[in-house]
């Protein structure tokens, strides 16, 4: 089926990091481009999980998302969560860009491995955080982004992520 | 195993000896050999020759007819045996017998001496017997040719009867010496007979004939009538039988003659049978020697294949220790460990700290060994250390670098949020909170470069260094205010790139960041000297005082105040640390109070590719 344009809707990010001063900055810069998505946060995987899931009686967050991810953070940090998602037969097809500080060959590596989408490390210039913004901006108004899977079908598409 | 090698060592001496000892006895047989039997045979050689010439010189004296052929064949003789007894003694045996042989010829020579007067003699009587006789025949031939005349005459005178009775008396007298002419003619001839009669039977034959003859004559003469001549014949005829007959006559002559040749021969025969007995002896000696000659060459043949069998033995045992040698010693004991330990050395040198030094023992190669251990743990040491210290520099800067960051972004927020309403000194406040997070920072960043210096291996190129000069101008942007000036060849030099790059762009960006002026001069000489690249960088800018020369170069160091001059005060830390690690020094030459400008001068290592690629690899 095909979905057409004019059925836009609006992509809400989420954006996994432990430092608050962090998401505040990344909420003061999409602020400056003007970005009026809906923007959640989580301060470690645990948080983002249950975002995702809807624990706690909220609702599941609806898709479209694309999940901003960093890696060091308590409790369960970017690479579990990976794993976490890739898991979960309604969320293992989201679209993730690992935003982090780190650039460990291990890190880059592992989170390839989980089918990130894209990595991304924040290095001092703040104008490299700007720039990572807007390409998730244009990510979010050009790419046709996956829907979360209704009902756990373990069918041919479901992925089994190891 | 030493002790079975002295063993070993102790055999082969042993049997080189007996090699050398079987050796020696073959010369002095071979000596024997060639002093003794050897001219034993040439001298028995020369016996035999000489033996034969002397059988041959005795030969001649018994066919010696004349005084001189006699001399002739003595003098020989005696120079012969001179010689023989000259060549060489002999010994007693041979001495003695030569002195038998030298009387044998002397009896010899007294035998021809008496045949050739004899013969003399006999010669004589010969011709004397021969003139008697002739004596007489010519006288009856005289007598019978008066008679003859007679009777012709007679004749003559016809039938007178005396007549009758006087021939018929002297033709019986001329029968009568007819009869006496032949027999006178036939006694000649038997004298010449005996002349050349060689045996005694004949002589004596002879003798008996001639006799007859003369008693014949004698008759005859008898009948004759008394003529004048009977008488004169009656005493030849007397002379001829005594010149023939009697004692010193012909036939008596010619017996001894005879006699006395047989002598002479038979004393040739004893004394060649002498001679043989001498040859004999020396037959029997050449056999002897011949003997000993085989013996002792057979003691030869024996000896000298015991020897070549005792050498061959020592040859093959020597050869045998010394493989063993080579196996044990070299091999085992040296050159297995020194590959193992090389080995080791090289895992170690490649950076595999974990590889085991699998050498051990009392000797150098022991103590290599356990020297090499040592190193390793070191290494090791430092390589954990090293480690730790990474970690702690990233997690540093990682960890310190977020809460920073945070200070300063929540220091800018606050000041765009608050815009014109945020009072002046709040203003201040929050700029220099702004400037010192910059600052920690940077500082931050130093330490972090500072931490990592030396722990990555730079590969080694090619690289040259007016090229590595100009980009570290161009990096600082200040090319067009600051002019470099590079003398020195255009050195493509082989050195690690990367930390050499850092010193040079950390040189300029210093001299550029602490002068006085806008403008100015950086000079930059290369030189390259034992395989060592000497640089150094003089800039005309103030100047540093010679009190804080080695301070400079300390953690954190800065001369001005960092309001003035923001920097973390790394820059020359680093270098030098940088330097350090690769074997140089750096130093700095400067006195404000003599001159401006400073001078930093430091030397670099230079490789070859191949060996040292391998290494760092």
């Amino acid at each position: 089926m095909n979905v057409s344009v004019s059925t836009y809707e609006e992509v809400s990010f989420l954006i996994v990091d432990d430092d608050e001063v962090c998401i505040m900055a990344i909420r003061r810069a999409l602020r400056k481009m003007k970005v009026v998505n809906p923007v959640q946060t989580a301060k470690d995987g645990v948080e983002a999980l249950e975002i995702l899931r809807g624990d706690g009686g909220r609702s599941p967050l609806r898709s479209p998302f694309i999940v901003l991810l960093d890696i060091n953070m308590p409790r369960m940090n970017g690479h579990e969560f990976l794993e976490e998602v890739r898991r979960d037969p309604r969320l293992h097809r989201s679209v993730i860009f690992v935003l982090t500080t780190s650039g460990a060959q291990e890190d880059i590596d592992s989170a390839y491995e989980r089918n990130v989408a894209g990595y991304i490390i924040k290095d001092e210039p703040y104008g490299s955080l700007v720039r990572a913004l807007e390409l998730v901006e244009h990510v979010s108004k050009i790419v046709v982004l996956p829907d979360t899977a209704p009902h756990a079908e373990a069918g041919p598409d479901a992925r089994v992520v190891s | 195993m030493r002790l079975a090698m002295a063993a070993m060592a102790l055999l082969v001496m042993g049997l080189s000896f007996i090699g050398w000892r079987g050796l020696d006895r073959i010369q002095v047989a071979q000596l024997s050999l060639t002093e003794e039997a050897v001219p034993t045979l040439f001298r028995a050689q020369a016996f035999e020759q000489s033996l034969l010439k002397l059988e041959q010189s005795v030969g001649d004296l018994v066919a010696a007819a004349t005084w001189e052929q006699r001399e002739a064949a003595v003098g020989r003789y005696d120079r012969l045996m001179r010689e023989t007894s000259a060549a060489g003694g002999g010994g007693g045996n041979y001495a003695r017998l030569f002195r038998d042989l030298r009387g044998l010829h002397a009896d010899a020579a007294a035998l021809s001496e008496d045949i050739i007067r004899d013969q003399a003699r006999f010669a004589e009587a010969v011709d004397h017997a021969l003139r008697k006789a002739d004596a007489v025949r010519a006288g009856v031939d005289a007598v019978s040719f008066e008679a003859s005349a007679r009777i012709e005459t007679l004749l003559l005178e016809g039938d007178a009867p005396d007549a009758r009775r006087q021939m018929a008396a002297v033709l019986a007298m001329l029968t009568e010496l007819s009869s006496m002419s032949g027999l006178a003619e036939r006694v000649g001839d038997a004298i010449a007979a005996a002349e050349s009669a060689g045996e005694r039977l004949r002589v004596e034959e002879l003798e008996g004939r001639l006799a007859f003859y003369l008693r014949s004559l004698v008759r005859h003469l008898a009948q004759l009538p008394a003529i004048t001549q009977k008488g004169a014949f009656a005493q030849d005829i007397a002379d001829l039988r005594q010149a023939v007959l009697a004692e010193g006559g012909v036939i008596r002559l010619r017996l001894r003659l005879i006699d006395q040749t047989a002598r002479l021969r038979s004393a040739a025969a004893a004394h060649n049978e002498a001679a043989l007995e001498v040859s004999g002896m020396l037959g029997a000696d050449l056999e002897r020697t011949r003997a000993r000659l085989l013996k002792t060459s057979d003691n030869i043949t024996l000896t000298s294949e015991s020897a070549v069998v005792a050498m061959q033995a020592a040859g093959a045992l020597s050869l045998l220790l010394l493989a063993a040698t080579a196996y044990f010693v070299v091999e085992r004991q040296i050159i297995r460990r020194l590959a193992r330990l090389s080995l080791a050395v090289r895992a170690i040198a490649g950076g595999a700290n974990k590889a085991v030094v699998e050498v051990s023992g009392d000797d150098e190669l022991g103590d290599m060994a356990r020297a090499l251990e040592i190193f390793r743990s070191n290494a090791l040491e430092l390589e954990r250390s090293n480690r730790e210290l990474a970690r702690f520099a990233y997690a540093a800067s990682h960890d310190l670098r977020s809460p920073l960051r945070a200070i300063r972004d929540l220091a800018q927020w606050t000041i765009e949020d608050g815009g014109d309403d945020l009072p002046a000194d709040c203003r201040a406040n929050l700029d220099l909170l702004m400037q010192r997070a910059d600052r920690l920072s940077q500082l931050l960043d130093g330490l972090l470069d500072y931490s990592r210096v030396g722990r990555e291996r730079s590969s080694i190129a090619r690289v040259d260094i007016t090229e590595i000069v100009g980009e570290a101008c161009a990096l600082l942007g200040k090319c067009n205010d600051f002019a470099v000036d590079y003398s020195g060849d255009a050195y493509m030099v082989t050195t690690y790139e990367a930390p050499l790059r850092q010193i040079m762009l950390n040189l300029v960006a210093n001299a550029i960041k602490h002068h006085d002026r806008d403008a100015g001069v950086l000079q930059i000489t290369c030189a390259v000297q034992q395989n060592r690249l000497y640089v150094s960088l003089t800039d005309d800018g103030p100047g540093i005082d010679p009190r804080y020369h080695d301070r400079i170069f300390g953690l954190f160091e800065t001369l001005r105040s960092r309001d003035d001059v923001e920097g973390s005060g790394m820059g020359l830390a680093i270098i030098r640390k940088l330097v350090e690690h690769y074997g140089g020094e750096i130093s700095v030459r400067s006195d404000p109070a003599i001159g401006r400008g400073a001078t930093f001068s430091f030397d670099w290592p230079l490789k070859t590719l191949a060996n040292d690629n391998r290494m760092a690899a």
